[in-house]
């Protein structure tokens, strides 16, 4: 989180960015990051999507 | 009596960092009206130094070596380490209390075994709180962290008894202490998940806490905390320890989980203080 912001990417960027690498690579399988939030957007205040679709 | 004033309140960085992003301003203006409530409060309450019980995010320890509980003994602190630009909190240097907090640490060792530090670098775990409840940073900080981040989490039977050794240690000295305890409940950061919210898990552990319901605070165990209220949701400690520490019932003076930008339930509450 701090990594991303010290590289200057947004907020929405950064979400889709980890959502881009776990489509990629797999999601975390163990330890304090493993992922059990199902990985969706929980953010209704995101930016518009091209759609015009709230993330 | 010398702990004045006990609460809690939540610290994610979007709180002042993403701000601007939020769409309903009115939900969050009225979240930072109880902050600065709270601010209010802990002044009238004449505290002379604050202990901020938080769940640092790596600044100062790390995986290989994190302390169960950590107090500091500086004489300054300064933060945040984050970018000002993106959490939106200049970096400021904040007075410590060293006389003081080594006073508070040497009673707590008694019962429970803590580190302390005399170098400090502040996260937004603890800048966030600092930026709405001592905006002129002129109150003595007295930085407190349980390791909530790195296994072995210390067990929360313990976390009640470093609580514990906090109040005993607040009442043996003669200055009026305030104490918060800052975290988010159920949470996700730092993952593709940021912004869910679990509210009613939330709310079930606002109520226990609230009715400072030891048996029921400690009957949590991370596995299930883990899988209904994310690895955020280990910060539970901090608001248990605060619960410890007052001894008595809270007020629960905030909740909402209509922010999801803030990527946390936004509490602020405060607690009696019993004996």
């Amino acid at each position: 989180m701090h990594f991303a912001a010290l590289l200057g990417i947004e907020w929405f960027d950064y979400l889709e960015m980890m959502r881009e690498g776990v489509n990629k690579y797999g999601p975390v399988r163990a330890g304090v990051y493993a992922m059990t939030g199902g990985g969706e957007s929980f953010t209704v205040e995101g930016k518009e999507t091209e759609e015009g679709k709230a993330q | 009596m010398s702990l004045v004033y006990a609460g809690v309140l939540s610290h994610a960085p979007g709180i002042t960092g993403r701000a601007d992003l939020v769409k309903d301003t009115e939900k969050r203006d009225e979240f930072y009206t109880a902050l600065d409530r709270q601010r209010q409060e802990i002044e009238d309450s004449g505290a002379e130094a604050l202990i901020v019980i938080a769940a640092e995010h790596f600044a100062n320890f790390f995986m290989n070596n994190m302390p169960a509980y950590c107090i500091g003994i500086g004489n300054r602190y300064e933060g945040p380490i984050e970018d000002p630009d993106w959490l939106k909190i200049q970096k400021t240097k904040v007075p410590g209390a060293p006389d003081l907090a080594t006073r508070l640490t040497k009673e707590v060792m008694r019962t429970v075994d803590t580190a302390y530090a005399e170098e400090w670098k502040f996260d937004h775990g603890i800048m966030v709180p600092l930026n709405f409840l001592t905006p002129r940073y002129d109150m003595p900080i007295i930085p407190v962290n349980i390791n909530c981040q790195g296994p072995p989490l210390t067990p929360l039977n313990r976390t009640w008894e470093f609580g514990a050794a906090l109040r005993r240690a607040c009442d043996s000295v003669p200055e009026k202490i305030a104490l918060v305890g800052t975290g988010g409940i159920s949470h996700w950061p730092a993952t593709p998940d940021s912004g869910k919210i679990n509210e009613p898990w939330d709310r079930e552990f606002l109520g226990r806490l609230m009715s400072n319901d030891k048996e029921a605070l400690l009957s949590y165990n991370d596995e299930e905390t883990y899988q209904e209220a994310g690895q955020g949701g280990f910060e539970i400690r901090t608001y248990i320890a605060a619960a410890a520490a007052a001894k008595g019932q809270g007020e629960l003076q905030f909740y909402t989980a209509e922010l999801p930008i803030f990527a946390v339930g936004c509490t602020v509450a405060k607690f009696s203080i019993s004996d």
